[in-house]
């Protein structure tokens, strides 16, 4: 699978910028020039220089490494989204693919009402009842998301379950971790890769939107979304504050798209013939 | 001579891979005569008919001669190859169940493809029919037509696809394992039906089968493929009595080791 | 006796809305008995519903009512020492992702065996089959068909189970092979004294394999032949035309002299 990835371009330089965005979030308090929450009260605006490669705010702050230390949050919590989503969403998914019956009945009536809401007014909603802060964000985003997984991984394992190599599983009761780990995920493994990819940069949009409305990360946590909102304030006279976080969301989240669908081009069934 | 192909190859090819699918076939279908062509999965009889048919896409690479009544159908352009793979080349293809389409009645299909081809009237075309349907001993036309495709077998519907291809008094026939997907007793249907074909019109018929019996039933002349390759090629009696390939004994003999069993155990009633 | 098929019924739900309910009957009541190292022929056209008894055979569907009974001798083995099955498709058949070894020891998992004899007995069963050791590191995809069958074959055997169904298992292959699979699970059966259900819908073959063959039409078995000498006497309308038809289309080619 991995194999296959790296050999198409696209994908290639896609997960490379990725990690590397990943890296540098990682060792962000390393290669910063500066501590993200210093105000400098002489660097106001600074204009580019050695000392402070992107400038700084209207409070001084150095940008570079506030976008270094966004990416801990825009990007880590958008992971750790995905992360959880996926892991629910696959246990819940298998549970009601697998024993069907009215449990599965239940389930998906769940996820169709779900499904109802448009996922923008249901995070929305669900940030207005828990109230501003990261958790309500990855906790709404979570549950907007979940349907489709549960949905998507449900509706492969009844496939799955169809094919003559789980009948006869089922027919000698094999046991059931061997049918799941040796049946089941590697096969769900590459439809949940695609999704899971083409999703990561709609989470990292909706963590960036909720911060710029206000209603994520608290000030003054360096926050993609968040120093777009405070330089939208300074926007006719120093436009350029705008610019950095914006290009930055817009590459990782164009990357994110660019590789969900290169992945889905690579495991297109049709492609692999 | 209805047909004679000469030297015909496909290439299939990627921007880095070149197979050649069909090596220098070479075959001739006189009017009135019956061509069986024999050949296991991937021996390339299908793609043969396609390739003359003109119904390969771009990746396959067609060279040779194909020659019908005197046109060579592989440089036609496709205009002209479009008409005369309706009015004087009719295909019946392995699953009839898929090429009804359900939505319509077998009236409707009967109606649709005689007025296109034959440029009469709806009724007049359904009379035709009906002469047709007698012919081959489809009784009571008129319940037929109002049927859907779903409601009746395969093997009725294999019979009625046979029945249009005929209406239009094509000079060839060719059927691409026409029984393949249907029982016994209607492959028994099928066949009588063609052989009448045989009988009764002009019609020269290309039948493409995996199954020696079937073509023993119907053709005059006997081409087996084998990878692509023409490994035999001649009247049907001396290819099923003294096949000279290897590729051909080797079916052959399979083939009737299998029947042999029933056989024997159908012919036990004659004696006792 | 070993398996005995007690007036099995079922029906799928047709349409199924909120508000309509019809329900199509595939089994109208089927009973027959498999002895032990027999094989029985199943005979039916497509749609008949044999492949669904197969399945409530096999224990993966549930009848509506009646019931298989195992033999004493075999009832409280574990399921894959009891029965196995080939289907007929046999791309399907097998798990595209795993190598040929691991597909074939799948039903040792649960025997006793320790990792170096469940290598070993791989081997020896792709040996048996007819099939090189070499090709256990293979995937299904770098297969030709015959081979994937004897793959499967071989899976099925793997347990030593007392009873196999096969599912059309010679239905897809080219006539070559399929004698050539044909002989190897009659060779198969001789051997380990396994009982086959063979169902399929061609009488030839099932005429090449089978001690005894149950004629199936639309959910119900309307002839049963015990003895394949008087298979020319059956008695059944369906039965009758169906083996006319088949001999009418095998005749000509086997009797060159006419």
């Amino acid at each position: 699978m991995m194999k296959k990835l790296l050999a198409n371009r696209v994908a290639s330089i896609c997960l490379l910028i990725l990690s590397a965005f990943t890296l540098a979030g990682i060792f962000a308090p390393v290669i910063a020039p500066h501590d993200p929450n210093l105000s400098d009260f002489t660097k106001f605006f600074a204009p580019i220089s050695w000392e402070y490669p992107l400038g700084a705010d209207h409070l001084g702050r150095c940008i570079l490494s506030r976008l270094l230390f966004g990416i801990r949050t825009t990007l880590f919590y958008a992971f750790l989204t995905m992360l959880i989503t996926l892991s629910v969403g696959t246990v819940i998914g298998i549970i009601s693919g697998y024993i069907g019956g009215k449990l599965d009945n239940v389930i998906m009536r769940t996820c169709d009402m779900l499904l109802a809401f448009p996922s923008e007014v249901m995070v929305l909603s669900l940030i207005g009842v828990l109230g501003p802060g990261i958790t309500s964000i990855i906790i709404a985003n979570f549950i907007a998301k979940l349907p489709w997984y549960v949905r998507m991984i449900r509706s492969s394992v009844i496939r799955f379950n169809h094919q003559n190599y789980v009948l006869y599983s089922n027919t000698i009761e094999t046991r059931f971790h061997y049918k799941l780990f040796r049946h089941f995920f590697p096969n769900i493994a590459s439809e949940i890769a695609i999704l899971a990819s083409m999703d990561i940069g709609w989470i990292i949009l909706s963590i960036s939107t909720l911060s710029f409305l206000g209603l994520g990360v608290e000030l003054p946590t360096p926050e993609w979304g968040s120093m777009l909102s405070e330089a939208k304030d300074v926007l006719l006279t120093n436009p350029e504050q705008m610019m950095y976080p914006g290009v930055t969301i817009m590459i990782v989240v164009a990357t994110c798209n660019l590789l969900g669908d290169s992945v889905r081009e690579l495991f297109d069934p049709k492609a692999q013939a | 001579m209805l047909l004679e192909v000469k030297d015909l190859n496909v290439c299939w090819r990627d921007h880095k891979n070149e197979i050649q699918l069909l090596k220098d076939i070479t075959f001739e279908v006189e009017r009135n005569q019956c061509l069986g062509i024999l050949g296991e999965s991937g021996s390339g009889k299908s793609l043969t008919c396609g390739a003359i048919n003109g119904l390969l896409d771009e990746s396959f690479q067609v060279t040779g001669n194909a020659f019908f009544e005197n046109q060579d159908l592989l440089t036609l352009k496709k205009e002209q190859r479009r008409k005369i793979r309706g009015k004087k080349i009719a295909m019946i293809l392995q699953s009839p169940m898929t090429a009804f389409n359900p939505l319509f009645t077998i009236g409707g299909h009967i109606a649709e493809t005689m007025c296109m081809h034959l440029q009469c009237s709806c009724k007049e075309a359904l009379d035709q029919m009906a002469q047709v349907f007698q012919r081959v001993n489809l009784s009571n036309p008129k319940m037929i037509y109002a049927k859907y495709p779903h409601e009746l077998s395969g093997g009725m519907l294999q019979r009625i696809m046979i029945s249009i291809a005929l209406s239009l008094q094509p000079s060839l026939i060719i059927a691409d394992e026409p029984t393949t997907a249907i029982d016994y007793v209607s492959q028994k249907e099928v066949i009588s039906e063609l052989q009448m074909i045989r009988e009764q019109s002009e019609t020269s018929i290309i039948f493409i089968s995996h199954d020696l019996s079937l073509l023993s039933h119907l053709a005059d002349q006997i081409m087996v493929l084998n990878q692509g390759q023409m490994v035999e090629y001649g009247p049907a009696q001396d290819v099923i009595r003294s096949p000279k390939s290897e590729h051909t004994q080797h079916l052959i003999q399979t083939r009737r080791l299998l029947v042999q069993r029933f056989n024997h155990y159908m012919t036990n009633q004659h004696v006792s | 006796m070993l398996v005995s098929v007690q007036n099995i019924r079922k029906s799928f739900a047709v349409g199924d809305s909120w508000f309509k309910k019809s329900r199509h009957e595939v089994l109208k009541g089927v009973s027959f008995e498999l002895f032990e190292g027999e094989c029985l022929g199943l005979l039916g056209e497509s749609g008949s519903g044999k492949s669904t008894l197969g399945k409530v055979i096999l224990g993966i569907e549930n009848p509506d009512s009646g019931e298989v009974v195992f033999a004493d001798a075999i009832s409280d083995l574990p399921s894959h020492e009891k029965m196995s099955v080939v289907f007929q498709d046999y791309t399907s058949s097998v798990n595209p992702r795993l190598r040929v070894e691991e597909i074939i020891s799948e039903p040792l998992l649960r025997t006793q065996l320790t990792h170096a004899e469940k290598k070993q007995k791989v081997n020896e069963l792709l040996v048996e089959v007819g099939l090189s050791e070499s090709m256990k590191t293979r995937f299904p995809h770098q297969l030709s068909g015959g081979q994937l069958q004897r793959v499967c074959i071989a899976r099925a055997i793997a347990p030593s189970p007392k009873f196999i169904l096969l599912d059309e298992a010679v239905s897809s292959l080219d006539v070559s092979v399929q004698a050539q699979v044909l002989d190897l699970l009659a060779n198969l059966k001789q051997r380990f004294g396994l009982s086959y259900l063979f169902i399929t819908h061609d009488i030839t073959v099932a005429a090449y394999l089978c001690n005894r063959i149950l004629i199936f039409q639309d959910g119900k078995v309307v002839e049963q032949v015990d003895d394949l000498n008087n298979l020319a006497h059956a008695t059944n309308n369906y039965a009758k035309q169906l083996l006319s038809a088949a001999h009418f289309l095998e005749r000509a080619f086997t009797e060159p002299a006419a």
